[in-house]
């Protein structure tokens, strides 16, 4: 199967997760908020635009939904390869994480110790 | 639309990293969050905003713009490499052509630019300039222009002019002897001049004061090479030197050696007024001339403005005491000291000039060969478009874009000028020390340490490149796939012309070289021929300057007439090759109206027989005529000519217009000038103990036991005087030095030029060949010989070899017209050196051409047609 880098994966995932159409204000707010951490709107073009040209995500022309709206914006969706890979992606992680608890460990190690 | 908009440069930044369609939904996105902004935060703000936008998103599109750009650059390199290798010796062609074309551009660069360079190392380089003379001749509308002027003009300037914040006199005394103990040394650039050079030009002192070095009226400056000669590596200064006429002279300094580009290199300097102590001579004397007098003006100065006031400036200090007409006076005129290299040609300059001409000259060759490389380039790689034409197709099918694909051609076109350039230094490092053989310089290169240097050369690259590339790039990146693609052959015979326009425009020019230098060739040989009127074989001679060997000079004839292999032995004042001076004929009953020059020459009674110089009428000078020691005169034909006189022996003259001696013979003309001038009227003086030069004629046997033996009678009877000595035929062949040069030149720049429209020649040829594969192979199985086909394919470029020949000829011609004008005597135009030059381009051409041709002719017309 195909790796998703973290940047895409949380890319995929606030996609999938935003109760409206994904674009690139709403896409920024929702990272910004569940990561702490601010993208630039080009790198987030440029992220999503990888996506794309991978089939994970499809894009469609709508109206802006800004407040004086009417402007033609792109804005993206999930594919079915898209929501696979998350798929893939969120067993593949659940198998690796599995049965990990750091307390349990330290304690562990202290012990041996 | 409100003035809410990000400012057009940033869009356009933006703009860079997407597709338009994308910035447009990518603007539209943001511009909620953006107006927000501006109404809340104001314009600036919302501005900054987008600029950090931008910036913290670069590394993101950086890396996206580059990632796929890459590999496509790492195949641009794969395919450039494979196509060298695949045509090992086509890239060759490619590479040594364009090579040799630079190799001739940056050497010439070079030659040129050091030119272009000379005294302006002076940090007053500026504001210093150069006073010369313009002399009124007999004509009185025809002016002599001199560099010379006297020696009071110098401190009159000063005086008058408050702009002139300095002047310099100096002048040079050739061929001095300078004494130290027991060693005597013949200094060539002996220098008189004021202290105030110090001021004026930038000459750094090793040691000693350049204030007051000169102060003491018998203090002696030496450049450092020259004090090295004398003293080796004591310390020179103190040292006591003989010079001039048994005079003492203190080192009082050392300043370093002159730069090469000065036009002037002094190695030896001493006061200029006291010349005027040792010689008596008045310093104040506004007749004589013979000083260079330098001036600097304060900073802003205008020359021009100064140079206005000289008439009225004349006046006041010299016309108002004499009586001379207006037409007779001298004026002077100012040189800005950096134009007096190229642009000075005036009588006694201090150094032989160049010449702008020649600059200019030399510099359209070198662009001309750049521009042949180029063209040479382009007609190859053109010529290969062909094979690369599928490479082409396939690309634009899969997507590339035009754009792209001259891209990739002018990139690989830089990507060869690089490598022609690394080939063009070798070649440069290899060739320089000939080349500055050829232009008498001692150039040198070294791109590393010259920042200037190298970073022309990386525009030229890039020029070269580009230049190159473009025909190439727009003409291959041009084709349609489907056409390329479709057949397997791509006879596009629509490039054809032009490129036999290229050719066409080579050949022409190197047969133009051919023909001048085969005619300057012709010229010199015409020279080497020509009965001068004198012998010039088997004499030696010697320039002589000092007094002591007047003083003897009886004494040395007698003792040098001993020796078997001496045949006679004559002093003169001037050589046969090269009489210089002259002044106004003058006899008793001259009628008014006839004023002319005469060239004079004094000479003893051996002269005219040791030159072989013909007597046509009287006799020659003879010791059995005793009145002949109270003034005789030979004339030559164009004397008797120009005075007009019917029966000249006999006739009373004036020498130098004031002492009356009869002619008691007619010479027959002999060329008293080089070729360059027509022989002009002379007079001969019989007075042995006035002479410059000894010459000794002797038998062809034993040459060198012959000057051992000169030498010996030298060191015996003036044991001072250090024996130098020329042959009279290199003092000749001197005369024609710049023709020798010449022919060596453009003897050179034809072969060069040759090589290059070779390489194109030949480029087309297998070009055409390999068009033709198809064409001959039919040929070949319906009947034709390999002779026939050899000859079709030959015939093809050989038109354009001789249409070459037709346009090259009436331009040559003019060229070649315009040169020999400088010459009295000169060769005719003939037609054999025409057909000479077009019968070596044609068979250069057949050379060239004869091994893709017999190639194609011999081909097994199975190969040619089984791929159908």
């Amino acid at each position: 199967m195909n790796f998703l880098t973290k940047q895409e994966e949380l890319f995929l995932l606030t996609i999938y997760r935003l109760n409206e159409p994904a674009y690139l204000v709403n896409i920024r707010e929702h990272l910004l908020k569940f990561t702490g951490k601010d993208w630039a709107f080009g790198s987030l073009y440029i992220t999503l635009d990888k996506l794309y040209r991978k089939g994970y995500v499809k894009t469609y022309i709508g109206e802006s939904r800004g407040s004086r709206g009417g402007k033609a914006i792109k804005y993206y969706s999930l594919t079915d390869e898209g929501l696979s890979v998350l798929a893939k992606t969120k067993e593949l992680q659940d198998i690796m994480w599995k049965g990990f608890s750091p307390l349990l460990e330290r304690k562990k190690l202290t012990n041996n110790q | 639309m409100k003035n809410n908009t990000p400012s057009r440069l940033i869009s356009w930044l933006f703009r860079r990293f997407m597709p338009w369609d994308e910035w447009e939904y990518f603007f539209s996105a943001l511009q909620p969050v953006y107006e927000e902004l501006y109404e809340t935060r104001g314009r600036c703000y919302a501005r900054i905003w987008f600029w950090k936008e931008w910036i913290r998103s670069l590394p993101d599109f950086i890396k996206n713009a580059y990632t796929g750009r890459f590999s496509m650059f790492l195949n641009y390199l794969k395919m450039s490499y494979r196509n060298i290798v695949k045509h090992k010796g086509f890239s060759f062609i490619t590479v040594f052509g364009l090579a040799t074309g630079l190799a001739a551009f940056i050497l010439i660069a070079l030659y040129v630019q050091f030119e272009l360079s000379f005294d302006r190392y002076h940090e007053n380089a500026d504001n210093i300039y150069r006073m010369v003379r313009e002399k009124p001749t007999s004509e009185s509308t025809v002016f002599t222009k001199t560099a010379v002027t006297p020696a009071p003009l110098g401190p009159a300037l000063k005086e008058e002019f408050p702009e002139v914040v300095a002047y310099a006199r100096l002048f040079k005394s050739q061929n001095v002897l300078i004494t130290f103990g027991k060693e005597h040394f013949i200094e060539k650039r002996f220098y008189w001049a004021d202290p105030s050079i110090f001021d004026i030009f930038s000459l750094p002192m090793i040691k000693g004061n350049p204030k007051t070095a000169l102060d003491d009226p018998f203090a002696i400056l030496m450049s450092e090479r020259t004090a090295r000669k004398y003293f080796g590596d004591n310390d020179p200064l103190g040292k006591v030197v003989n010079a001039f006429g048994g005079n003492d002279f203190k080192v009082a300094g050392v300043f370093s050696d002159m730069l090469a580009n000065s036009h002037f290199i002094m190695d030896v300097m001493v006061p200029y007024e006291t010349f005027f102590k040792i010689t008596e001579n008045d310093i104040n004397n506004w007749g004589s001339n013979f000083t260079y007098t330098y001036f600097m003006l304060q900073e802003g100065g205008d020359p021009k403005a100064l140079e206005n006031k000289c008439p009225a400036f004349l006046d006041k200090y010299v016309y108002q005491y004499y009586d001379v007409p207006d037409n007779q006076k001298n004026t002077v005129s100012i040189q800005p000291l950096t134009s007096i290299h190229l642009f000075s040609h005036r009588n006694q300059e201090i150094e032989p000039n160049n010449d702008i001409t020649n600059i200019i000259l030399f510099s359209s060759l070198a662009v001309l060969f750049l521009l042949i490389a180029c063209i040479n380039y382009m007609n190859l790689v053109t010529a290969r478009s062909a094979k690369r034409s599928r490479e082409v197709g396939i690309r634009k099918v899969v997507g590339a874009q035009r754009r792209q694909l001259i891209k990739q051609f002018l990139g690989e076109s830089v990507a060869m000028t690089v490598l022609a350039m690394v080939f063009s230094l070798i070649i440069v490092q290899l060739t320089l020390p000939a080349f500055n053989r050829l232009v008498e310089r001692d150039l040198r290169f070294n791109p590393v340490t010259s920042p200037q240097l190298f970073f022309s050369l990386v525009v030229i690259i890039l020029m070269v490149g580009l230049l190159s590339g473009s025909y190439p790039a727009l003409r291959i990146s041009g084709f349609k796939p489907a056409s390329v693609l479709g057949r397997s052959t791509s006879g596009s015979s629509k490039g054809l012309p032009f490129r036999n326009v290229l050719v066409l425009i080579q050949f022409s020019i190197t047969i133009i070289f051919l023909i001048f230098t085969f005619m300057v060739k012709a010229q010199l040989n015409f020279v080497k021929n020509r009965d001068m009127g004198y012998g010039r074989d088997q004499i030696l001679t010697m320039e002589v300057q000092e007094r002591e060997i007047g003083r003897n000079i009886q004494a040395i004839k007698e003792e040098l007439k001993k020796h078997t292999n001496i045949m006679a032995v004559s002093t003169s004042s001037r050589l046969p090759n090269n009489i210089e001076y002259h002044n106004n004929a003058h006899w008793p009953g001259r009628p008014p109206d006839k004023v002319f020059h005469i060239y004079y020459n004094m000479t003893d009674y051996e002269f005219v027989d040791l030159f072989d110089i013909q007597i046509v009428e009287g006799r020659n000078f003879s010791k059995e005529f005793p009145s002949d020691a109270n003034g005789a005169f030979l004339v030559n034909e164009a004397a008797v000519k120009a005075a007009e006189w019917e029966s000249p022996i006999g006739q009373e003259f004036y020498r130098y217009g004031d002492k009356v001696g009869k002619i008691v013979g007619v010479m027959k003309d002999f060329h008293l000038h080089s070729l360059h001038r027509p022989i002009d009227p002379l007079y001969i003086y019989l007075d042995p103990g006035d002479f410059s030069y000894i010459s000794i004629k002797m038998k062809s046997t034993d040459i060198p036991a012959t000057i051992d033996y000169v030498k010996g009678v030298m060191k015996k009877i003036v044991p001072n005087c250090p024996f130098e000595y020329t042959f009279f035929d290199e003092v000749f062949a001197r005369d024609y030095h710049t023709e020798q040069r010449m022919s060596t030149i453009f003897g050179s720049f034809a072969i060069l030029a040759i090589i290059v429209a070779c390489l194109g020649l030949l480029g087309l040829a297998s070009y055409t060949a390999e068009q033709r594969t198809k064409e001959i192979g039919i040929r070949k199985v319906l009947g034709a010989s390999e002779p026939k086909i050899f000859l079709l394919l030959s015939k093809e470029f050989l038109k354009w070899v001789v249409l070459a020949n037709i346009i090259a000829w009436p331009i040559a011609y003019l060229i070649i017209r315009q040169w020999l004008q400088g010459f009295a005597y000169r060769v005719n135009i003939g037609i054999t050196i025409f057909a000479f030059a077009a019968v070596m381009a044609l068979g250069i051409a057949i050379l060239t051409v004869s091994y893709q041709t017999i190639k194609a002719a011999r081909a097994n017309p199975v190969n040619a047609l089984k791929y159908e």
